[in-house]
């Protein structure tokens, strides 16, 4: 339940609370119309694909909720007026976000969208192994967006729903430019993916030992990251970290969905 | 195999209908969706949960996936995973709740029982520790995502990740997506009629259909006689616009063409042709288009169900994918109901046959986002040697 290891060719992201800048990165021609979440999504591939030099194959898009604020704009139209826009039904659907990122950078290989809550992340790169050789380089997105609502309810839903919205930097949008090939000098990464935990008491204070037990996993001189639950897609502010900085190592990085009650895990070698 | 929908629950009610082209679409009747005239749709009225399921998307699935193992006493230590497939996950309940909770806030109170299983994966979660299954994978490509699923089960066997991986789509029917589809003027007051001259949409339905895909070293140990065979799965994307087909059918050619690389064959080898046949003017017309390049005008006998079953959404894939399983091993192509009148434009209709030899057929289905997805399934021990 453990992928291969796959090389980063290369990544971009954008963590709008502390990137005052990313919009203007926003083509013209999608500024007007398009979601936000469609917006973080251009310009972190647009980032990641930057000297690139290789067409993009595929695309799998991680997302736990989706294009959530069309979701709910659908709704409130519609509970309050009695008509539903259709621009927002449109762009309700989770697969919007990766339809969007084949038509504007002609991706025309295989178009998946993985929603494992906390867990999405890992399942996108793990699902890299449906794919045939021919599909790579990959496009890996991670990303989710924040909307007020969900700092009203979540908290309702389970105290770590409530964790991860006490932090600063609640959304994030992570690219990933896999490509099959682990023998190059890249970055690799491989994931799990999501397995069900059936003990009835699961959290992040055993996350680690779970993940060993779990896997079947015997780590030694690993750096274990701890479980970061600002986004909802989970952990890619580590990666991107771990990317960015350059820091040298073999970083295991938990990931756990408390709805699914899942484990899975990254593991990126640096 | 296992399924429920608007034709039956369990596969043998509903091959009664879809062998006998029965329409099963009926005025919307289980909830308000606020629309004067609710349309036709494919509705499972009567339906027992006998799984305390937390929402309508796990219920029809728990049906459908405890049909499909019911053959399996003994799972002999072999691993067994989960592909679900949904596009609407726990909308049905969660759209009910933030429509009171617009009235009255304090109702966050009671989000953990409302809301606890809106997520798609919260269902893939319930579904492992109700039929303990260790892993999954929970996707969502609106209506190509059953068939995916399908393709990724197969390839999660094939790379030996588990022994026995179950391929589920479902979908309940839901305000969201009804009056989603009514504001892009997609649905068909009068029910839709898959590849007829007056077609002038989908009809939606819901249900769920659940696969159970075995590598032969675990069908073996298990003491199952395999239905069939997944020979191929192909992918692809449109990259032409949000929410209409490539009129060319471009992006279907290359999905299919995908799932006969995949399968190792040439398209001369497919008798029969489960269509996604949505019925809009569109995706029949683009679907057509695909299906004259890949058969070089020669397009085998190809069939809907839509009329039939209504369009399930993720479930879809599914579902026709298991019928159309039966379909070849009974030596049927299935009526497509709701087709009267011949289009002289696409110049291809859906045809019903009797006694046919089927020995490898393909099933198609697209979705929004400029989605493609195919398959191609043969018949048990075809092409062994």
């Amino acid at each position: 339940m453990i992928s291969d290891y796959y090389s980063i060719l290369s990544f971009g992201a954008v963590i709008p609370q502390s990137d005052d800048s990313w919009s203007l990165e926003i083509p013209a021609k999608l500024k007007r119309r398009d979601p936000k979440i469609w917006h973080l999504a251009y310009v972190c591939t647009a980032r990641a694909k930057q000297n690139l030099g290789v067409q993009i194959k595929s695309c799998i898009v991680g997302t736990a909720l989706g294009a959530l604020n069309e979701t709910k704009s659908f709704l409130d139209k519609l509970y309050d007026t009695g008509f539903g826009s259709p621009t927002n039904f449109m762009a309700s659907v989770h697969n919007s976000i990766a339809g969007k990122i084949a038509l504007e950078f002609l991706i025309d290989g295989p178009n998946l969208t993985v929603c494992d809550g906390q867990n999405s992340l890992a399942s996108a790169i793990f699902l890299c192994e449906s794919l045939n050789d021919s599909f790579f380089p990959c496009l890996i997105l991670a990303i989710d967006e924040y909307i007020d609502i969900l700092k009203e309810i979540s908290p309702h839903i389970s105290t770590i729903c409530a964790e991860s919205l006490s932090f600063d930097s609640k959304e994030i949008a992570l690219a990933l430019i896999l490509d099959k090939n682990s023998q190059s000098n890249n970055p690799l990464i491989r994931a799990s993916m999501p397995v069900y935990y059936s003990e009835e008491k699961f959290g992040f204070a055993n996350i680690k030992s779970n993940i060993e037990d779990l896997f079947n996993l015997k780590y030694d001189n690993i750096i274990f990251c701890e479980p970061d639950v600002n986004s909802f897609s989970n952990i890619p502010q580590h990666v991107y970290k771990i990317l960015k900085d350059n820091i040298k190592g073999k970083f295991l990085l938990p990931c756990f969905s408390p709805t699914s009650k899942a484990y899975s895990f990254l593991e990126i070698i640096l | 195999m296992g399924a429920v929908c608007a034709a039956g629950c369990g596969i043998k009610n509903a091959w009664t209908a879809v062998k006998e082209g029965k329409d099963c679409l009926s005025h919307l009747s289980i909830f308000d969706c606020g629309l004067k005239n609710p349309p036709l749709c494919g509705q499972i009225k009567e339906f027992t949960d006998n799984f305390n399921s937390p929402n309508k998307t796990s219920a029809f699935s728990c049906a459908a996936v405890n049909e499909a193992l019911a053959n399996i006493k003994n799972r002999k230590g072999l691993s067994f995973g989960l592909v679900f497939a949904t596009t609407v996950g726990g909308i049905t309940k969660s759209e009910i709740f933030y429509r009171e909770f617009k009235k009255d806030q304090k109702l966050a109170r009671i989000a953990e029982k409302e809301l606890a299983y809106h997520e798609p994966c919260s269902i893939s979660g319930f579904l492992c520790k109700v039929f303990n299954l260790k892993g999954f994978l929970t996707i969502s490509t609106a209506c190509s995502t059953g068939l995916h699923a399908i393709g990724i089960a197969k390839k999660l066997v094939e790379k030996k990740i588990f022994d026995v991986c179950i391929a589920l789509g479902s979908d309940a029917l839901s305000i969201l997506t009804i009056r989603g589809f009514a504001s892009l003027t997609l649905i068909d007051s009068s029910g839709c009629k898959p590849f007829d001259k007056r077609r002038a949409g989908i009809s939606l339905g819901e249900g769920a259909g659940a696969i159970v895909i075995a590598s032969k070293e675990a069908a073996n140990k298990l003491e199952i006689e395999p239905i069939a065979q997944i020979c191929g799965w192909g992918a692809s994307a449109d990259c032409y616009h949000m929410t209409a087909p490539d009129p060319s059918g471009k992006g279907a050619i290359k999905a299919i063409e995908n799932a006969i690389l995949d399968a190792a064959l040439n398209s001369h080898y497919i008798d029969m042709i489960s269509s996604h046949g949505t019925a809009t003017p569109d995706n029949d017309s683009a679907e057509i288009m695909a299906l004259k390049t890949i058969f070089n005008n020669n397009i085998p006998p190809f069939f809907s169900l839509k009329r039939t079953l209504g369009h399930t959404l993720a479930a879809s894939g599914v579902i026709e994918s298991i019928f159309s399983i039966i379909a070849m091993n009974s030596k049927i192509i299935p009526p497509t109901a709701g087709f009267e009148v011949e289009d002289d434009n696409l110049g291809f209709i859906p045809t019903y046959f009797n006694n046919i030899e089927i020995k490898y057929f393909l099933k198609n289905s697209f979705g929004f986002g400029g989605n493609n997805a195919a398959c191609i399934f043969a018949k048990n021990k075809i092409g062994e040697n």
